[in-house]
């Protein structure tokens, strides 16, 4: 043993063997876990975890700073790997849907409420400003939104733009698919706008309520509110529903950067609470497309007043026994 | 911003020990990085990572908005092929268009473990702060900043391309403003990270290069053949030797050396103890750097190199009447130091530098009892 065999070459020697083992898994396992047997993935931790112990080892007694580097580029690598998620794609949409968006409602009670206040307020101010003045309903509203309707129309038409019935499947198809996109564009940039520090999540929430008010009190002047209300409802319970949820995630986002708890620092405040928004806009992007084919399909398919009430109603009844889903959730598992 | 890497990792460890001015350099651990942090797996080990650049990520991104708007645009073309007339295509495209705009980032950075096309073409990828796996919910965090950090001004650009001034102005101010943050946060962060606490890492890549102790191996040169070093004891010298290395218990359970590595009759360079005691880990650091080394000028460097560490050690360089070329007396005394080295350490006796003077030299005898 005195040819200058030392420690360090031999501990190389032999271990080496599963390094590369480790190297090739990981090279092959790419993204797609599937890419790898079943023994093949039970050997990965292993093999992940041998080679952190070469790690640990050479740091200390190895001065080869190349070996080092490498065995923690490559642990650094299988961490990566090993500790990923476990969970499908479909699975975790499915997890999001049963219990954690339900759970992100129940936890935003603040928010949603200061949500739905910037609504109102947005709501009767822009009732106020139609009811007073007729003309402003058409520097609040957006051409493409009013669709002909207004303060200033007949009767008889502002009736019969309350009528279903008449679109074909295909203009109802590309009517679903626009809405959808719109109204979750809006959602997302509620949401997204906390990290302004909210005052564009307000101003946004308040001017779509604005719109709300101008419209009521458009019809309103013809007489037309309750009719109007039913039309609106069918799926206007669930799409204003989404827009103050997200709104919410846009105020839940913003209060963790401007508030952060005496126990946490900023940046955990943020995210906290980022992570918070960033669910409630997910579940509100999701809502915002059942609301699109309501208003698309179901709307111009139940024609009666009553029976639209009775429609909004379910929905209504739906979606609070969904949410209150979250609270037995939450009591479950409190921090999760 | 010159920011130290988080030491706060183990003090005791000797790995961790941080760069500090004109101080030790660790025995271990990766070269210095400008951005490294360290993590602790839930193994208890601790790793560094390197925080992608802000250029990479901007090169990531722009890739991923090129394969985004690429995608729109051919889909555009097919729809306008299929049907120019009527509006349901269209109704169809745009909805895709949404889609592909607002799910591509999330999506992938579910699917490929924190990665998107454009990361993985520059070799980057999303972990959660201080190394923790990348929840789902961070995803959708971090994304839904994207809106309001790219989308929104991309979509307003595109919209107002020689429109009206203020608006570009303002949606230049706009980016401007999102752009600059992570300039400003030391792991780089945009504003989706500090929602969703995540950083973006550079993906390592492990690439083990041969051992200079390794004869086996091809020599470092072509033209230089390599030789074994040989630890040789002056009589009734040291007592420290590779030989009683080798007999030591193993710290690490190494088995039998291969039988296949046999002594040969080559010459032989010799050191004392003391000679190889000249210099410390770092400096040992640096002569391996020099080994590895390619390229021209190597012939002139390494006779320098030589002739300095020959006059401070006290060699004459000489095997019987022969002078021992450069090369070869640099890798003899590069693997005797380390040999002797790895046994200090593993006795908690190595020296950092040639600084060093708490410990290495002159050990007291307690682990030459087998002499």
């Amino acid at each position: 043993m005195a040819d200058g065999q030392i420690h360090s070459a031999e501990f190389r020697r032999t271990r080496e063997e599963s390094w590369r083992r480790l190297e090739d898994l990981l090279g092959r396992i790419g993204d797609r876990e599937r890419a790898l047997s079943q023994e093949e993935l039970s050997e990965l931790p292993q093999l992940y975890r041998t080679t952190l112990s070469s790690l640990s080892v050479a740091r200390n007694y190895v001065l080869d700073q190349r070996l080092i580097a490498y065995l923690e580029a490559l642990c650094l690598r299988a961490y990566v790997v090993v500790y990923a998620p476990r969970e499908r794609l479909g699975g975790l949409v499915a997890k999001g849907l049963s219990s954690g968006f339900p759970r992100a409602i129940c936890a935003a009670g603040v928010e949603l409420v200061l949500s739905l206040l910037c609504m109102t307020v947005g709501l009767v101010a822009g009732w106020a400003m139609v009811a007073t003045d007729p003309e402003l309903y058409y520097s609040i509203i957006p051409e493409a939104l009013a669709g002909g309707r207004g303060p200033d129309q007949t009767t008889e038409l502002m009736a019969k733009s309350l009528e279903g019935g008449v679109e074909t499947a295909a203009a109802a198809q590309s009517f679903v698919l626009q809405l959808a996109s719109h109204n979750a564009g809006i959602a997302l940039l509620a949401a997204g706008l906390g990290i302004a520090f909210g005052l564009p999540t307000i101003l946004l929430l308040a001017y779509n309520g604005a719109i709300l008010g101008a419209m009521l009190a458009a019809f309103d002047v013809h007489g037309l509110l309750i009719p109007f209300i039913a039309w609106l409802s069918v799926h206007g319970v669930t799409e204003l529903g989404a827009i103050i949820i997200a709104g919410a995630g846009g105020l839940a986002i913003a209060r963790g950067l401007l508030f952060p708890r005496n126990d946490e620092t900023r940046m955990a405040a943020a995210r906290r609470h980022g992570m918070h928004g960033g669910f409630l806009a997910a579940g509100a992007f999701a809502m915002l497309f059942v609301a699109a084919i309501f208003e698309g399909v179901f709307r111009q398919a139940i024609e009666p007043t009553w029976a639209r009430f009775l429609f909004a109603g379910v929905t209504a009844a739906f979606w609070l026994w969904y949410f209150s889903r979250g609270r037995a959730a939450r009591r479950a598992r409190p921090n999760g | 911003m010159a920011d130290a890497p988080q030491s706060s990792a183990d003090a005791t460890d000797p790995g961790s020990t941080p760069r500090q001015p004109g101080g030790r350099v660790p025995i271990s651990g990766t070269k210095p990085q400008t951005r490294a942090r360290d993590i602790i797996t839930p193994e208890g080990i601790r790793l560094r990572v390197s925080i992608a650049d802000y250029s990479t990520r901007m090169a990531a991104a722009l890739i991923d908005c090129i394969i985004v708007y690429g995608a729109i645009i051919v889909v555009a073309l097919l729809a306008l092929f299929a049907d120019m007339r009527s509006g349901v295509v269209w109704s169809y495209f745009g909805f895709f268009a949404f889609l592909a705009r607002t799910l591509y980032f999330p999506y992938f950075e579910l699917v490929m473990n924190g990665r998107t096309p454009g990361k993985r073409a520059v070799g980057i990828r999303v972990i959660g702060r201080n190394g923790e796996p990348l929840a789902a919910s961070s995803v959708l965090a971090r994304n839904l900043a994207r809106e309001v950090e790219m989308w929104l001004p991309l979509t307003f650009m595109m919209m107002s391309s020689g429109g009206d001034s203020l608006v570009s102005l303002l949606t230049l101010a706009w980016v401007i403003c999102f752009a600059i943050i992570p300039l400003f946060s030391a792991e780089r962060m945009r504003a989706g990270d500090v929602l969703a606490g995540t950083w973006v890492i550079v993906d390592p890549k492990a690439v083990l290069e041969r051992d200079l102790l390794d004869d086996s191996a091809a020599p470092i040169r072509p033209a230089v053949a390599p030789t074994p070093a040989k630890l040789v004891v002056p009589d009734g010298a040291a007592p420290e030797t590779p030989g009683v290395a080798s007999e030591a218990p193993a710290p690490i359970g190494a088995p039998e050396p291969s039988p296949e590595i046999e002594p040969d009759d080559e010459p032989v360079v010799t050191f004392t103890p003391a000679q190889l005691d000249a210099y410390g880990a770092a400096e040992l650091n640096t002569l391996a750097d020099l080994l590895y080394a390619e390229g021209p000028g190597l012939d002139e460097k390494f006779e320098a190199v030589a002739a300095a560490i020959a006059k401070k050690i006290d060699h004459d360089r000489m095997y019987g009447n022969e002078l021992i070329d450069d090369a070869e007396f640099l890798e003899a005394y590069y693997r005797a130091a380390r040999a002797k080295m790895e046994k200090d350490a593993q006795w908690g006796r190595l020296r950092q530098d040639k600084f060093d003077k708490t410990r290495g030299r002159k050990p007291k005898t307690h682990d030459s009892e087998g002499e």
